[in-house]
């Protein structure tokens, strides 16, 4: 049996083809071509396949891809804007917070659904969010300082 | 003879990864990513036993399945399986789903067998499963040193088994076309693979790709069962393959570091110098491996006796992991250099301690400058008490330290340069980027020979199609590929000299390229720009080939050595060690990229905290079946696990360029463990340093 799907991802319509029994990972890498979220464990405990479900961080290892229909979804592919690249994403290759780069979308899609809630986050509230990503080069030093500078960076984007 | 030059615009700078775009947008495609027309999905078989024998396998049921491409035996009736997750057989199918039904379709008989699942069970009488390793004696006075020594200590150390958990698991996508075979190998040696491949086969070239890869650490250094199955599911499907193997499959199947115990009896003489070392020592490799690893370590003695047993369990055989053996014996000799030091006089400062039993090589001065500096950025001074902290409450804190050496070297590697006649330059080099950095070293190196920007350069690898490179281990990669890349580009520029030369009327040798400019030395203005003089060579563009062999000397370096230091404090009611500080003095010849070369480090340093306090390898004793083959219940530390890191890189640019990929991980658990004996005034054996066994270690009972 195929479920249809309908969805929204990264602000386009999206409709596909799945088993009931298939991850939105699997759906996003295999049929979409959406290969930037990562499988680390395939078990919810790395963070590598975080996306933002309607405004919530997810493990899209751990949603059914039938779960998706009619929600909004937004991957790694999303995160840059039309004018370039998210100051997320500039921070960590300024502060070069990441290494082989495979936990590295998982990362930012993280960081970006913490500053959406929270655009001011303390050094212990970065660490703390970020629990549930692993790195295993690992670059956890730098990536926590690119959050904070990308978080004060676009505090003074918000201020002009 | 060839030399790096003096003064440097780029080399030594902090330069941003020149594929980090590609890495923070989701635009990086690893070898898992590669989504091929007609893609087909494979699943491998294994043993659900720890010791087992294949009775009868029937393959009938999966290949009948609809979607089902290609079955591939791995093993036939009779043969033995060594562990739980030992290979069987494997399928590809049009999806994964319908892959994971076939494994399960497959019926197998098995004759389960007695499994041995620990170092005890092996080392006991009859067990067949303990073999005597290598021994080594040296010097005839251990019992005489012993008798006259101003203190003797003996201790127990150990670390137990972990394994890589690269993020990326083990892995290739496969495609035939005609007799021609293309990998995209989550690999660590592309050229390696890529010959591994053809031999197989027996075909005359197989091609390798690795454009990125998500860590290795030793443990992907050919295509293993994994990739050689892919590829044989690819022929026989006529349709390629992608075979990665699950989180499951990579802890249990695709390597880990063996575990490491000693017990050791040493001494030292009134002047506090080691002078006997007497050691049993043992630790498990897997079925097959054995589990060698340095011993004594970094600090000399002459008197010394050392016993090693390798113990075979039903377990994964170990691969090599960041600094083999290494690790091991840093735990082991500093744990022991510092509980000596203590017997010896309580109030003796051990970084003085280790001052007085240095190794009178290279490393004696590199030793001494890290020593000091470190313990200045750990406030040795201020915050160092013999050990046992008196402090009230149930936070006791403590300092240590610990050192660790490395070989290391520049690697085999060959490079090509070519420069073309409207200025582009390409530059390529058959290694490969673990996430090390090596993409950007290379256009790196080129622009800093040819006076260019790291933009104008084009530089390519990952290719077994590339000029060949040895693998990526043994902390080589960036010695051997900045030599070749620079000897290259050197060559390609004498040969633009020679045509640019006349036109400025002056000899080639009179001419240098710097600024983006190729000019007369000492007169900027009678020069070209770069594309001017590349203009000279209209169609016919210059390549040059060189071996790292032709300018390795002082260019790079082997025989490094690092010092680390850490600030724990450990709560002594609940047996939780927390870190305060680690600084990481790191032994780095001529730095090429500050910004990854700090990576590193502290990658390195991160690693060493993960088996220090957390990571360890569990099988269930009685049913040999491995306990905790994911993310969850083999422990990682996360962003919040670690503390300040202050990383210090010791420049030493005369020394050349050193691969730093290894060396910082060594002696950060050792440097840990010291700490938290300082701090609670007894010593906790065997890493990882759990609550449980710190509290063990306070009640004595460890």
């Amino acid at each position: 049996m195929k479920l249809h799907v309908k969805t929204t991802i990264n602000g386009e319509e999206f409709e596909f083809l799945c088993e009931p029994r298939e991850s939105l990972l699997e759906v996003l890498r295999d049929r979409l071509g959406l290969t930037g979220s990562k499988e680390g464990c395939n078990n919810g405990n790395c963070g590598a396949c975080n996306v933002i479900l309607d405004g919530r961080l997810v493990n899209s290892c751990l949603v059914f891809a039938a779960e998706a229909a009619g929600r909004a979804i937004t991957t790694i592919e999303g995160i840059q804007g039309p004018e370039g690249l998210h100051p997320l994403q500039e921070k960590f290759l300024e502060h070069a917070a990441l290494q082989c780069g495979i936990c590295t979308p998982g990362f930012i899609v993280a960081a970006k659904a913490l500053l959406d809630r929270n655009p001011d986050p303390s050094e212990a509230e970065v660490r703390l969010w970020l629990a549930g990503n692993l790195c295993r080069c690992t670059g956890y030093d730098k990536i926590v300082r690119a959050v904070l500078e990308a978080a004060k960076s676009t505090a003074v984007v918000m201020e002009k | 003879m060839p030399n790096w030059p003096s003064e440097r615009q780029l080399m030594g700078t902090k330069v941003p990864r020149v594929d980090g775009f590609k890495k923070v947008s989701g635009g990086a495609k690893y070898s898992y990513d590669i989504n091929l027309p007609g893609l087909l999905y494979a699943m491998i078989l294994r043993s659900p036993y720890a010791h087992c024998k294949i009775v009868s396998i029937d393959l009938g049921p999966a290949e009948s399945m609809p979607g089902v491409k290609a079955v591939h035996l791995i093993k036939k009736p009779g043969d033995e399986l060594h562990y739980a997750g030992d290979e069987i057989a494997a399928v590809a199918a049009m999806t994964e789903e319908v892959a994971e039904d076939a494994l399960r379709a497959i019926k197998v008989k098995y004759q389960v067998l007695p499994h041995v699942s620990s170092e005890d069970q092996a080392l006991k009488a009859g067990a067949p499963a303990a073999r005597a390793g290598s021994a080594d004696e040296r010097g005839e006075k251990i019992e005489d040193a012993i008798k006259e020594a101003a203190a003797v200590h003996e201790g127990t150390y150990g670390c137990e088994v972990i394994t890589h958990v690269c993020l990326e698991t083990h892995g290739l996508v496969a495609r035939w076309e005609g007799e021609e075979l293309t990998a995209w190998a989550s690999t660590q040696a592309v050229h390696g693979t890529g010959t591994a491949l053809a031999q197989h086969f027996k075909i005359p070239k197989a091609t390798c790709i690795t454009n990125f890869m998500g860590g290795g650490f030793g443990s992907k250094f050919g295509p293993d069962i994994q990739g050689i199955v892919a590829a044989e599911l690819a022929k026989k499907a006529g349709a390629p393959v992608k075979l990665l193997l699950n989180r499951a499959e990579e802890h249990n199947a695709a390597g880990n570091r063996p575990s490491a115990f000693a017990k050791v009896k040493a001494a030292v003489d009134k002047t506090g110098k080691l002078i006997a070392f007497d050691a049993e020592t043992w630790g498990t490799g897997g079925h097959s491996r054995g589990a060698g690893f340095p011993l004594p370590y970094v600090y000399p003695v002459d008197n010394r006796r050392r016993k090693h047993t390798d113990c075979f369990i039903n377990a994964g055989d170990n691969r090599a992991m960041r600094a083999p053996g290494h690790p091991q014996g840093s735990l082991v000799m500093d744990s022991l250099m510092d509980d000596l030091c203590h017997k010896f006089d309580p109030k003796l400062d051990p970084v003085e301690f280790r001052l007085r039993n240095l190794p009178s090589t290279v490393l004696r001065d590199i030793y001494t400058k890290e020593l000091l500096l470190g313990a200045a950025r750990i406030g040795w001074k201020e915050n160092w008490h013999p050990r046992g902290d008196n402090a009230p409450g149930p936070w006791k804190r403590g300092l240590g330290v610990a050192l660790g050496t490395w070989g290391g070297g520049p690697g085999d590697a060959q490079a090509t340069c070519t420069l073309h006649g409207d200025g582009r330059v390409e530059v390529k080099c058959g290694t490969q980027d673990l996430g090390t950095g090596t993409t950007t070293v290379v256009p790196l190196v080129a622009a800093e020979i040819l006076g260019l920007q790291i933009g104008d350069i084009a530089g390519s690898i990952g290719s077994s199609a590339f000029p060949p490179a040895g693998g990526s281990g043994g902390s080589t990669s960036c010695g051997g590929v900045s030599v070749a890349v620079a000897m290259a580009c050197t060559k390609a520029l004498a040969e633009l000299f020679a045509k640019v030369a006349p036109k400025l009327e002056c000899k080639p040798e009179d001419l240098q390229a710097e600024y983006g400019r190729v000019f007369v030395t000492g007169n900027l203005e009678r020069g070209f720009t770069w594309k001017q003089a590349c203009a000279v060579l209209g169609q016919q563009p210059i390549t040059a080939s060189a071996d790292k062999k032709e300018g390795e000397k002082g260019m790079a370096t082997s025989t490094v050595g690092g010092a680390q230091f850490a600030d724990v404090s450990v709560d002594v009611e609940t047996g939780r060690v927390r870190l305060n500080k680690i600084v990481a003095v790191a032994d780095c010849g001529l730095v090429v990229n500050r910004l990854t070369c700090e990576s590193q480090v502290l990658g390195g340093v991160i690693m060493g905290i993960n088996y220090g306090l957390y990571e360890q390898r569990r099988l269930d004793p009685p049913t040999g079946l491995p306990v905790n083959p994911d993310m969850e219940f083999y422990l990682l530390a996360g962003a919040g696990d670690i503390p300040e890191i202050d990383v210090v890189l010791l420049d030493y640019p005369e020394r050349g360029v050193i691969g730093i990929g290894e060396p910082p991980t060594i002696p950060t658990a050792a440097a840990i463990s010291n700490a938290v004996a300082n701090a609670i005034g007894v010593r906790v054996p065997v890493i990882p340093l759990t609550p449980r066994r710190v509290l063990e270690a306070l009640e004595g009972k460890a």
